[in-house]
């Protein structure tokens, strides 16, 4: 099923560029991996950087033909990473992340998490699973927060959020959710900074503040 | 892919850079590359050196681009893509690398996109040679945007300082560009 959520314009577009940060790459080809809509976005995007690389105004090199010829029967180096297996939840981009067996670490009642060795800002990269019917209080946040579900979903004041739909958002929104009754929710999240509580549900958000 | 008419027959100049690449897959013939070669490598060391990279090493990693491209021929797709913007995407990946060092994440469909239509190579490179007219043919910011943007690798910040204008002008410029473009690709791709 398409999702019905995209990441912004912009965020495609650094990511079709090359320009994405590697935290934002992730989240974006995640995304895209569920996503033949921003597949063929990306596609556009690409064809224009290559009708510019066409086009481009530079001066040929024939003087590195000679070293290139050289080298074209060198042995091409190591084997690509092998493809990960299938996986229900984790599209292959971030289950190359995740390893086969990733640490759930249980922060408070209803939110477990697994910590990414990338990281945007100060911030890690996270999967989050939140126990079903949690209810994330009103925040905002410093920067970017994306939030990629990967299984289950949620409600929130601007739609409803399933496996697929990218839930981004900067510190012009102000949001809370309720995950569905009938599962838990485990999403990809993307901070840039830190996330701003509206409430006094301070244990919740400590570790999403960083506290 | 057996060609109606042996370009080597009247220089490889005249050939298309699918032949090219198709000559390469197919037969290994070096000089079809060294006609590739001469079209991209200097674009490409271009790409690099403007997108932050030294001199020296963007010299290295322009032949391995060009390696590259003789290794993995064989899996050109023409009907997805035209051999510029296989080059480009081969060449953005070496730029991530040795700017930032850092894994380059690539796209892995879950669902497969339906198989293009033996029709699909000849409707691209036709959709392609508008693209590049429609290019050429964009109000002078969106075309300098773009190319801050794609081939030279700015951020949106980055360009708004060079160009003296708000991130949000570099944002819409870049969207209302693209948007312009997809047009001559015929909103599909």
């Amino acid at each position: 099923m398409t999702p019905s959520h995209h990441p912004p314009d912009e965020l495609l577009a650094d990511f079709a560029a090359g320009t994405a940060p590697e935290a934002v790459a992730l989240f974006v080809a995640t995304h895209a991996s569920l996503c033949a809509p921003c597949r063929a976005h990306l596609a556009v995007e690409e064809a224009v950087a290559g009708a510019l690389l066409a086009a481009a105004d530079a001066a040929p090199r024939p003087d590195l033909l000679a070293k290139t010829l050289a080298r074209l029967d060198t042995p091409a180096p190591a084997a690509e990473e092998a493809p990960a297996p299938p996986d229900p939840v984790f599209p292959r981009p971030l289950a190359r992340y995740l390893g086969p067996r990733p640490a759930w670490r249980r922060v408070v009642p209803g939110l477990e998490v697994v910590e990414l060795p990338v990281r945007l800002g100060g911030e890690p990269v996270a999967v989050t699973r939140l126990a079903p019917g949690t209810r994330v209080p009103s925040h905002t946040h410093a920067g970017w927060e994306l939030q990629l579900v990967l299984a289950g979903g949620y409600t929130a004041d601007d739609g409803r959020f399933a496996r697929g739909d990218a839930h981004c958002a900067d510190a012009s929104v102000t949001h809370g959710f309720r995950v569905d009754a009938d599962g838990p929710c485990v999403a990809l999240l993307v901070r840039e900074g830190r996330i701003v509580s509206k409430t006094l549900h301070g244990r919740f958000f400590a570790w999403l503040t960083g506290a | 892919m057996a060609l109606p008419l042996d370009p080597a027959s009247f220089g490889w100049s005249a050939a298309s850079d699918r032949e090219l690449v198709a000559a390469v897959a197919d037969r290994r013939d070096r000089v079809a590359f060294g006609e590739l070669f001469g079209r991209y490598a200097g674009r490409v060391n271009g790409f690099l050196v403007k997108g932050g990279l030294a001199q020296t090493l963007a010299d290295d990693l322009t032949q391995e681009i060009l390696l590259e491209v003789w290794r993995r021929a064989d899996r050109y797709a023409p009907e997805r893509a035209s051999v510029a913007t296989w080059i480009f995407t081969i060449a953005r990946s070496r730029r991530i690398d040795a700017l930032r060092r850092e894994r380059v994440v690539a796209v892995e469909p879950e669902d497969d996109d339906p198989a293009p239509s033996a029709e699909a190579a000849i409707d691209r490179e036709r959709a392609e040679s508008t693209l590049r007219a429609a290019l050429a043919g964009l109000p002078e910011e969106q075309r300098r945007t773009l190319d801050a943007a794609y081939y030279r690798g700015r951020s949106m910040t980055e360009i708004a300082e060079e160009q003296q204008v708000p991130v949000g002008t570099v944002k819409s410029r870049v969207r209302m560009a693209v948007e312009r473009l997809r047009g001559a690709l015929g909103g599909r791709t």
